[in-house]
This record gives structure tokens, C-alpha cells and sequence, in this order.
């Protein structure tokens, strides 16, 4: 009993000791990377922009903003490949666990995102968190734009994301949806653009803007939309929560901004006699945000008429994005598919291929229901 | 581990000892109408020492009292609250040396006139006449002295109880801000007065056991004897009797023999230098151990909570209270598995840290020349060296202790590069946790733990994290005091006693006792007890 014991305890003690902690790393051994740029050479060849953050310059105070990051290049012929051949260049092995943007050049994009995105699912390390941006510039010029705030441009990116949701005027995938919809035969892509707006003055340093959504017919970089049908494209898709709505009051032409508090949508498919079409309901809810009425005219503010005339604009410019995207993009966008499926799952098998096309010719009809909750302004209704 | 059984077989119900007719004196006992005192003095005593529940702390004295004929006495008092001198001054020597002073024919009338005997002799402000058997248990527990005559159904009540207070130590472990400042001595006489002055009941019962072949030391066991299981009781002077050694020198020697975990790292006897906390336990249906020469007091069954219950809790308003309960709870789990989370995290797990923590580590971490696991460890075992030379020290001479702690390994070690300050932030943080648990012999067992589960954390991740808290929670939860699960109220899971026990719900909340201590009188309060308004 006594000899099996200790067996047993040496048994014991050698299975720690001998794997020797084999998956183990020191944190300070690791190098963060925080943003990944994807491009193609001129070769052919594609190139990967890793940003790596500088954790011992993070620390200390008031650093230089451009050694809190180093960029590092490599290429390959397939992404893993030029993944790999960073360590050939970097110093330490690259982590990707906290990867917070991606940057997608524009002629990768139209030639199909997809072709990038598989190493993303397949590598571990990767989470399914960072933002998927395009970029017409090169990734690495995006990935290395100093900027006043002295952050990592990665994370600027990735709070400029986050912060588009009280302005709803684009729209930023993170990778999981992104690989959903690449995945999906049905689908179409939609992401931002990011682009570089030169300093506002000398002394500033340039500065990133969401320029507009970049959308796609599946995988392939098809267009982009303004800010118009950028709140149109959020509208319909049940994505907008905080925005702007800015119209002259008709009865008195003078501007009104609303503040929509409360969107959501409701598409209705409908398949009778082999016609498809769609109901899309909005409600609206918001309050007055700002309102310049004119001198000695009556103040009194009609809420109804508000109302009404909101529905309107508002249906004006969902009716227009839904032009566009069948008349010029002949791309569903909005994935209305996945509406039509749910209902129709069997007749959409016969749709399945060519959906885009049936989407260009179905019928869709749009009624838009706003409320105005308050008019938050004082009792002078804006007048000081 | 195998619970122990009880001995229920061996318990049995006392019985009322009335001796032997033959010894009364008396040739007949005669029952009166209008008291339930016997004429004879030996039924007497044992009808008190009975109603007393034959408590060992009682004293009885016989003398005979210098009438003509003789006049057969006794004295009964309870040993520690009452002042031996006055006794002597007040009773004894009036009685028998006082009266030999009279003439032969004054000495004759006192044998029949007991009145006379009482008021004319005895010397005391404060003497009662007293008819009634409660009354007489009554005014024992108030440190009366009880005189009882021979041949007479009455009973003298003569305030003997000592007016100086003894002196109580502080007590120095358990430190309360708002409640008393009164702790237990190394006499152990002086600490059953104390504990006898709080609960005046007829039921508290004090039984006697000496211990060691040469120490030959006293040992007390207390309890309430309408709440305490008598299984417990029973079962606690069984392991009591067994014990034979030749001397201890404290109360962790029978904390050693009578548990039931003697190889456990936790410590499955509770000890406490606070009569209150006691006081509280008594009343819950536990049995108190006092050991002559220690200050502590052993509580059985004890159960984990009563490790993280502080006598402060009790003292001040039940928000706080609850409040400082759960970061107790909080401290334990910090004290044993933050060090481990920080070796784990850094070395293994990098991606469960937000970005801006990972990178912050990471950049302090930078240049140290040791990895986290022996950095942790070093760190760690240097606080454990601190805290050690601290308590040995002299306190004047451990002050410098700090300074040289916070200063060499501080400050010196983290400037050097040494170690990184966030490994000085954690086993900070773990000390000053590790101090939130009131009580210590159940924080060191878990303080030990934690470098078991650093060790498991640098070799196998969280995934060593989880074993090893696995293997403490299976440790924990197999332990046992007294046949009580030692888990209770976690496993098994109970609610109604996570009222007082887990957290601390205001009094008129809880109004039962834990069934698991006790099987019977289980009610401790009304339920009526919420304060209202008046009903207008």
C-alpha cells in the first residue's frame, strides 16, 4: 500500500514537472497587436500591417505618441504565409487576442473579402471583436496616422466605431458579423470606409473620418453610400439608435432638428402570385432638439404637423436609398433576404441564387410612424 | 472521512438523586402545603443542586450552628460569584463561634425559634426569607448565598456576592471598536464567573474534568443545558475521557485531541478570547471548553461561518454589519486565489485581460529578470517573513520591521527592477484581505493555501486555479465538528441559516435556532418582534 502511494505521488509530481509548463509565455514577452492592415502587392503578393503596442512607452508619461506603437510589414503568398513571415522581421511573437480594428484595402475588397477573412476564423488567437474597416489609402498609412490625443490609431478606430452609434450615419461590422455574412450565400456585406481628412489647421495632425458605408454584392466591394442613405440603410435594418433628423418646418420654413431617441423596424415579406414584395414599417421616437423659430411669429409648435412631416421626410429617404440600391447597385443591401427566408423558406431556395435580381424588381413599400415625445427646449420654445 | 457516530446508546436521563432515607436524619419527610421545601436539609440541597442541573461550579457547606441542641446547617453558593470573607464574617462565624458566646438557656431558644436565629444573628444588610425553590435558584444566580436549617422548610438568602470586580483582560486578537472591552483570563475560575454573570439561567451548567497525569489542569465544559444536544455533550466528555497525556500547555492541545479533523489544514474548533461571542454561541446550543491557563475558549460544534463572524457585526447597525460580512467572504477568496489569477492571467491566459490592463502589466513586468510565478512567490513569501517577525518582535522594535518592508521591498525592489509593482499591488492587496477574516487559525489555513494554488496556477493555468479550488471546496465540504457538516449553511445549503450565520439580518429577524447544532428549543424568540407604531 505504502510503495503504491508513492508511486503514485512520484507519478504525480512528474506530470508538472515534466510537460514543463509548455503552453506558458510571460506577458512581457508577448507582442500586442492591436491592429492589422491587409493588402496586396504589386506582385501579387499579400501584405500584412501588424501594429504592435509599445507597452513600456505606454507607461511612462508623456512619451512621444509614435513610440507607443511600431508597424511592422511582411508578405506572402497566402495570408497565414505573410502572418508567418512577421516573425521573421518582429522582435517578439505577435498576440492576436487583442486585435481591436482591421484594416481592408479597397482592391482586396473588390476582389472579395472573403479570400482574407478565413485565417481570421481559423487562427485561435483571433477574437470575433475588432471592426472590419476599407481603406482606399494603403492599411499601413491608416494603421501609422499619429494623432493629438496620443493613442494607439487602433484604438481611435475602434472608439470611433463605438461612438457611430449616436450618429447612425455608417455602420462598422466587427468580425463575427462580418464572418457570418461572408459565410452565408445570400448575404451582402456591409462595412465602413475610413478615410484620412488632412489637419483642420498646421499645427494639427491628420485625423480619421468614417467617410461612408462601403457596401457589397456578397463579398465584392460594390459602392459606397453617402450619409443619407447610410441613416436609410440603419433605419431599415433595425441598426440605428441615436441620430439627427434635420428638416424645415413647413409652416414657418424655418429649420427643425430632431432627435430620434427610439427606431425600430418591421419587415413584413409577402409572396402572392410569384410577386414578392415587402412592408417596411418604421417607428420613429424622438424629441425636438433644436428649433430656430423667427422673430414675432406665433411660437406655438404643432406636434401633429411635426409629426406628419417627419413621416414624410423620413419615408423620402428611405424610399430614395431603396431606389438606389435596386435601380443603381442592384444589390439588397439590406438584406431583406433574410426577412423572405424566414418566412419563405422553402420558395427562397428558388430565389437563392439570383436574389440581388429579384430584389431589383420587387415591390417594397415603406410607412413611417414618428412620435414626438417632448420638444426639450425651454418655455421661450428656443428663443433666449 | 467517517462521521463519527454518537454514543446515543450511553446517554442517559439523570436521575433524581435523593439519598438513601436512612442518611435524612429525619425519620419522616414531610411535603407542606404552602412550600415546596422539604423539612429535611439533605433533600433540600439536592432539590437545588438538582434544579441547578447538578452543575459543578456550586459549592455546599455543612456546619453546625452552636444552638443547644445542635442545629444542623449548610451553606450553598455558587463558587465564583460570591466573596468568600463575607461569608465567613456574615455567616459562618456568627453562627457557630458567635453563639458559643451566649448563655445555654438564649442558645435553646434560638433551636426553636428560627426567626430569632436569622434576625438576631446573622450579620448581613441584605437577608431574605425565602419559601419557594425558585426563588432560592433565583437568588444563587444573583450570587446570594442560600442558608438551609435542618428540620425547617425555609430557605436564608444572604447577599454574599463579591463587590470587586475581577480584573478582565482586553482582549488582544479580537478587537471590537463599539462593544466591551472584556476578554478571559488565564484562570479559568475567573472566567466561568464571567461567563456565569452573563447568562444567569438555572440551566448553565458547569461541568469539571481534570486532564494530565502530572499537570493534573482543570478543564470546564459549558452549556446551557434546555439548548445543548446532549448527544454533543455526551460525546464531547467521551473524547475527554480518552484523553491521556501527561500535561498541556494550552487549549490548542485539546483543540488537537477532540477534533474530528486531526490532518486537515482548517482548524474545526472554533476559539475565542471574547466572552460575548460565547455568550452568543452558548445560546445557539453550542458547549464552551475552558481550559485552566488559557485565555481562549474552545467552541463545539463550530462550523465555518463562525470563522468569519466578528463580535463587532453584533455591535453596530446590520447594513454595515452585512457589509463587512461579505468582504470578509470577498477576502477569503482574494487571500487564496488573487496571487494564483496573477500568475495565470500574465503567463497563460494574456487574452481575458482588457487591452489597456494587459498592456500596462506587461509593460511594467518589463525587465524584470525573474517570471511572474517566482516573482509572485518571492514576493509573497517575503510579506509572509514580515508578518511572522512582526508578531515575534517586541512591539517597539517591530515597528522597524514595517519601515524596512515597505522600504527595501517596496520601494528598493520595484525601482531595481527586481520585481514589478504590480506583483506589489497583489500581494498587497492579499495581505490587507488576508486581514478582513476575523479570525485567525481559520485565515492561516487558508493563507497557506494560496501557495498551493500559485504552484498549480504556473503549471496548468486556470485550469490549476479550478483544481485547486476544487480540492479545497471537496476538503471544506467533507470536514466535520462533531457530526455537524462543516459547511453549513453553504452544503448543506440552508437559507433560514444564512440569516445569521452568512449574513447578519436584524435581530427581530431571527427568531429560530440552527437545527443542525441543536434538535431541540429551537425557538429563540418571538416572532412578534419588528418594531411598529402604535395602533392609533
Amino acid at each position: 500500500m505504502k510503495r503504491k502511494m508513492m508511486l503514485l505521488l512520484v507519478l504525480f509530481l512528474s506530470i508538472p514537472l515534466t510537460t514543463s509548463c509548455w503552453s506558458r509565455r510571460e506577458i512581457e514577452n508577448i507582442g500586442f497587436v492591436l491592429g492589422i492592415g491587409i493588402s496586396k502587392t504589386e506582385a501579387g503578393l499579400y501584405k500584412i500591417s501588424l501594429q504592435f503596442a509599445n507597452p513600456s512607452t505606454l507607461l511612462s508619461e508623456g512619451s512621444e505618441t509614435r513610440k507607443q506603437y511600431s508597424i511592422i510589414e511582411s508578405e506572402g503568398l497566402t495570408i497565414f504565409d505573410a502572418f508567418r513571415n512577421t516573425t521573421l522581421i518582429a522582435g517578439r511573437r505577435p498576440y492576436f487576442a487583442h486585435v481591436s480594428a482591421i484594416v481592408i484595402d479597397e482592391s482586396i475588397a473588390k476582389e472579395g473579402i472573403s479570400k482574407v477573412t478565413g485565417f481570421l476564423v481559423q487562427d485561435m488567437e483571433v477574437r470575433l471583436e475588432p471592426y472590419i474597416f476599407i481603406s482606399k489609402l494603403p492599411p499601413n498609412e491608416i494603421l501609422d496616422t499619429p494623432n493629438i490625443l496620443g493613442a494607439i490609431p487602433s484604438n481611435i478606430l475602434e472608439t470611433q466605431a463605438d461612438n457611430n452609434k449616436s450618429n447612425s450615419k455608417v455602420y462598422v461590422a466587427d468580425l463575427k458579423e462580418t464572418l457570418e455574412i461572408i459565410n452565408n450565400p445570400a448575404s451582402n456585406y456591409v462595412t465602413t470606409l475610413v478615410a484620412k481628412v488632412p489637419p483642420p489647421s498646421p499645427n494639427e495632425l491628420s485625423m480619421f473620418k468614417l467617410s461612408s458605408i462601403a457596401i457589397f454584392d456578397k463579398d465584392l466591394l460594390v459602392g459606397y453610400l453617402n450619409y443619407e442613405e447610410g441613416q436609410a440603410y440603419n433605419l431599415i435594418t433595425n441598426k440605428f439608435k441615436n441620430s439627427l433628423i434635420v428638416y424645415e418646418y413647413y409652416l414657418k420654413n424655418e429649420p427643425l432638428t430632431i432627435e430620434v431617441s427610439k427606431a425600430s423596424s418591421k419587415i413584413t415579406p409577402r409572396f402572392i402570385d410569384d410577386k414578392i414584395s415587402f412592408d417596411i414599417e418604421v417607428d420613429v421616437e424622438g424629441n425636438i432638439a433644436e428649433r430656430i423659430p423667427h422673430l414675432g411669429v406665433d411660437q406655438e409648435l404643432q406636434v401633429i404637423k411635426v409629426q406628419e412631416q417627419m413621416n414624410k421626410v423620413i419615408e423620402d429617404k428611405l424610399n430614395k436609398a431603396i431606389a438606389s440600391a435596386q435601380r443603381e447597385y442592384k444589390v439588397d443591401y439590406f438584406n431583406l433576404s433574410g426577412n423572405f427566408f424566414r418566412k419563405y423558406p422553402e420558395e427562397f431556395k428558388e430565389f437563392q441564387d439570383n436574389w440581388n435580381e429579384v430584389f431589383s424588381d420587387c415591390e417594397v413599400n415603406v410607412k413611417v410612424n414618428s412620435t414626438v415625445i417632448h420638444s426639450a427646449l425651454n418655455t421661450n420654445k428656443g428663443r433666449i | 472521512m467517517k462521521m463519527k457516530k454518537f454514543r446515543r446508546k450511553e446517554i442517559k436521563k439523570p436521575k433524581k438523586i435523593l439519598p438513601p432515607m436512612h442518611e435524612l436524619g429525619v425519620e419522616d419527610i414531610i411535603c407542606y402545603a404552602d412550600t415546596d421545601l422539604f423539612n429535611c436539609l439533605q433533600a433540600n440541597i439536592e432539590k437545588t443542586r438538582g434544579l441547578l442541573n447538578n452543575t459543578d461550579d456550586i459549592a455546599i457547606r455543612y456546619f453546625d450552628i452552636s444552638t443547644s441542641p445542635v442545629l444542623k446547617g449548610a451553606i450553598i453558593y455558587i463558587k465564583d460569584l460570591v466573596d468568600t470573607d463575607i461569608i465567613q464574617t456574615s455567616i459562618l462565624t456568627p453562627l457557630t463561634l458567635g453563639l458559643l458566646k451566649l448563655p445555654m438557656e438564649e442558645r435553646c431558644n434560638l433551636f426553636y425559634d428560627i426567626d430569632l436565629l436569622i434576625n438576631g444573628v446573622l450579620v448581613n444588610a441584605d437577608i431574605n426569607t425565602l419559601k419557594n425553590s425558585p426563588l432560592i435558584v433565583e437568588a444563587l444566580l444573583a450570587g446570594n448565598s442560600i442558608l438551609l436549617f435542618n428540620g425547617h422548610p425555609l430557605a436564608v438568602s444572604v447577599n454574599t456576592l463579591t463587590e470587586a470586580e475581577r480584573k478582565y483582560a482586553d482582549p488582544k486578537t479580537e478587537k471590537v471598536i463599539k462593544g466591551p472591552q472584556q476578554g478571559f483570563v488565564e484562570n479559568i475560575d475567573v472566567n466561568i464567573s464571567i461567563l456565569r454573570k452573563k447568562l444567569k439561567s438555572q440551566h448553565f451548567v458547569v461541568k469539571d474534568h481534570v486532564i494530565g497525569r502530572e499537570s493534573k489542569s482543570k478543564i470546564s465544559i459549558i452549556y446551557l443545558s434546555s439548548i445543548a444536544d446532549q448527544g454533543n455533550v455526551d460525546e464531547l466528555f467521551q473524547r475527554l475521557a480518552d484523553i491521556d497525556i501527561d500535561g498541556f500547555v494550552s487549549s490548542q492541545y485539546i483543540e488537537e485531541l477532540v477534533t474530528d479533523e486531526p490532518t486537515k489544514i482548517f482548524s474545526t474548533i472554533f476559539s475565542t478570547e471574547r466572552p460575548d461571542r460565547v455568550e452568543a454561541m452558548l445560546l445557539e446550543g453550542r458547549i464552551a471548553i475552558l481550559c485552566d491557563g488559557s485565555p481562549f475558549c474552545l467552541v463545539v460544534p463550530s462550523i465555518i461561518t463562525d470563522f468569519f463572524i466578528s463580535s463587532e457585526s453584533y455591535y453596530t447597525s446590520y447594513y454595515l454589519a452585512n457589509f463587512n460580512r461579505l468582504l470578509s467572504y470577498f477576502g477569503a477568496l482574494v487571500v487564496m486565489f488573487l496571487p494564483a489569477t496573477y500568475v495565470a492571467v500574465t503567463t497563460f491566459h494574456q487574452e481575458v485581460l482588457p487591452t489597456k490592463l494587459a498592456l500596462t502589466i506587461a509593460g511594467t513586468r518589463a525587465g524584470v529578470p525573474f517570471p511572474a510565478f517566482i516573482e509572485a512567490l518571492i514576493m509573497e513569501i517575503a510579506f509572509e517573513a514580515l508578518r511572522e517577525a512582526g508578531t515575534l518582535l517586541p512591539t517597539h522594535i517591530g515597528q522597524t520591521i514595517s519601515i524596512v518592508g515597505a522600504l527595501i521591498i517596496g520601494q528598493a525592489a520595484v525601482e531595481a527592477g527586481l520585481v514589478s509593482p504590480a506583483v506589489v499591488i497583489i500581494v498587497a492587496t492579499t495581505a490587507i484581505f488576508s486581514f478582513t477574516i476575523p479570525y485567525s487559525n481559520f485565515s492561516n489555513g487558508l493563507r497557506l493555501t494560496r501557495f498551493f494554488n500559485m504552484t498549480l496556477a504556473s503549471i496548468l493555468g486556470i485550469y490549476g486555479i479550478i483544481t485547486a479550488a476544487l480540492l479545497i471546496a471537496l476538503n471544506l465540504i467533507s470536514m466535520r465538528s462533531f457530526g455537524v457538516p462543516f459547511m453549513i449553511p453553504f452544503a448543506p445549503f440552508s437559507l433560514q441559516e444564512m440569516k445569521d450565520w452568512v449574513l447578519r439580518f436584524p435581530q427581530w429577524a431571527i427568531t429560530k435556532r440552527s437545527q443542525h447544532i441543536t434538535k431541540r428549543n429551537l425557538i429563540r424568540k418571538s416572532n412578534q418582534l419588528k418594531p411598529k407604531p402604535p395602533q392609533s
